[in-house]
């Protein structure tokens, strides 16, 4: 999977990409100054145009994953914003409930098996794990 | 199959048990643990001054600092620990370091009793200085007259040596033991058969410690460390004539043992402002917060609720390596001596005007005398001429 599947993505795709991470980032229902910044990195990273008034309206939850539904047919894609996702609930050491209910729920509609969901997560994990472990020896 | 959610949490404890883990297997310097006045911790890098409304200490600026003062001082000389040297004397650098970092508190009490006058400067609220105290309104010693005479600047200094080192020994060794044993266990969970006797490190580790504010300690020091620690003495005898795997095996067990460290048995617990010295993480990170309330958990279904508020970390903390900080008459002497001797001045034996150089002068003034009488004889031939 290349890291740059985002030039991979047509401009909807993109959309309900975006559309979810920053709704898994509102998803405690406020949002502080660190992930208003991690949203606008986010836009800038995904290079959408016009995406204001995406953001603006991202919908309910039931909207949004229907939305997913209907954009993402890709199967490698929706592995990838699985794992997007993820990511996002883990920028800090905050990984809570209603995160992992919504990401249970995308890998549902998606189709993911929740085994894949958990290597996906331990993947992840492991890595954070090695990147703190570096960070102690090197005393950074 | 378990529910998705379930199998993430599941995940994301074991993560943290392992990050925990991570966190207390990396003390590659000991940690101190004070059930009292402040502690600190150098794996993670914090000093911890604890207040409290119902304690009778830290009610003053001066007892706060003091405390600050020697935590701050276990920082500056947790450099040592990284010497490679044998299982007791790890554990006696380890009473050394306690004793240096009293000593260094001492001398800051001692400096704002120059800069004020005021005896009560050198008050504690235990009582530790008060043989210096008592020495000083008895007129055993006197840090005014210190800093111009020498006689009376080593006999200071050796109080505060020996004084401080009998103190900690009565006072505080018998509750340290725990600790030290502790800190033993991590030093050879740390290097495990690297852990050789080397006396040269051992010497340099005290001679660092106990070198403050200019002035090398150690060199007034009447008695050595003892270590009293059984574990020290059998990790010892372990790593001198153990085999190699025994030695392994032990490191293993200790690495074990000290990644998860015990909870802090605290006889005394009021309800406490200021920083929390806990092992518990979650604890720990309560305190980013400026001010709260955490809930310490303490085991058998106890827990204690804990206000805190932290410490403005702009406080300023008196620079103790600062060579300047004891002010010393030698280093006058030397200064005035070399004014002295640059004036012509000086007449002791090691200056141009003493010793043999006296006995130069004195030539001189005799040859003078020659030629004065010589010159007064040949006007006097002139004369007759």
């Amino acid at each position: 999977m290349s890291d740059n599947f985002i030039d991979s993505l047509s401009s909807e795709e993109k959309a309900v990409f975006l559309k979810s991470l920053i709704f898994m980032i509102k998803i405690d229902g406020k949002i502080d100054d660190a992930e208003r910044q991690m949203a606008h990195d986010l836009v800038s990273i995904y290079k959408l145009e016009n995406c204001g008034d995406i953001l603006k309206n991202i919908g309910s939850k039931e909207e949004l994953l229907s939305e997913i539904l209907r954009t993402v047919k890709d199967r490698k894609k929706a592995i990838l914003l699985i794992r997007e996702l993820l990511i996002i609930a883990h920028i800090d050491e905050d990984f809570d409930e209603k995160e992992m209910q919504f990401i249970k729920e995308v890998a549902q509609k998606l189709n993911i098996d929740d085994r894949l969901v958990l290597e996906l997560n331990q993947l992840i994990l492991d890595y954070k794990l090695w990147q703190f472990k570096m960070e102690k020896i090197l005393e950074a | 199959m378990t529910d998705l959610v379930e199998e993430l949490k599941k995940q994301q404890k074991l993560y943290s048990d392992k990050k925990k883990e991570i966190e207390y297997l990396n003390i590659y310097t000991p940690d101190y643990v004070s059930s009292a006045k402040g502690s600190y911790l150098d794996f993670a890098d914090q000093i911890k001054i604890f207040t409290s409304d119902l304690a009778n200490y830290h009610q003053t600026d001066l007892d706060l600092t003091s405390t600050l003062v020697h935590e701050n001082g276990h920082d500056e000389v947790a450099h040592v620990y990284h010497l490679g040297m044998g299982p007791k004397e790890l554990y006696k650098v380890a009473q050394c370091d306690e004793i240096s970092q009293n000593i260094r508190s001492l001398l800051y009490q001692r400096n704002e009793y120059l800069r004020t006058g005021d005896i009560k400067t050198l008050d504690s609220v235990d009582g530790r200085f008060s043989f210096y105290k008592e020495a000083v309104e008895k007129g055993e010693i006197s840090p005014i007259l210190s800093s111009q005479d020498k006689e009376s600047f080593d006999k200071e200094m050796s109080l505060i040596m020996n004084g401080t080192m009998d103190m900690w020994n009565k006072k505080f060794n018998p509750y340290y033991k725990t600790q030290l044993d502790l800190l033993t266990k991590e030093y050879i969970a740390r290097v495990g058969e690297k852990a050789q006797p080397n006396p040269k490190n051992y010497n340099k580790a005290i001679n660092e410690m106990l070198t403050i504010g200019g002035v090398n300690f150690n060199k007034y020091r009447q008695q050595d460390f003892t270590c009293d620690s059984e574990l020290a003495k059998d990790l010892t005898e372990l790593i001198e004539t153990g085999e190699k795997e025994d030695i392994a095996y032990v490191q293993k067990e200790f690495k074990k043992e000290v990644s998860t460290i015990p909870t802090e048995k605290v006889k005394w617990r009021d309800r406490r402002k200021g920083y929390v010295s806990k092992y518990d993480t979650s604890a720990r990170e309560e305190l980013k917060a400026s001010s709260g309330t955490i809930v310490e958990d303490l085991g058998n279904g106890k827990s204690y609720e804990i206000d805190y508020t932290q410490t403005p970390e702009t406080k300023e903390i008196p620079d103790l390596s600062d060579d300047e900080f004891i002010k010393q008459p030698t280093k006058e002497s030397k200064l005035a001596e070399r004014l002295q001797e640059l004036r012509g001045l000086k007449s002791g034996e090691k200056s141009i005007g003493g010793g043999a150089a006296s006995l130069l002068n004195k030539n001189r003034f005799i040859a003078n005398d020659i030629q004065m009488q010589k010159a007064i004889n040949d006007k006097i031939k002139y004369a007759r001429c």
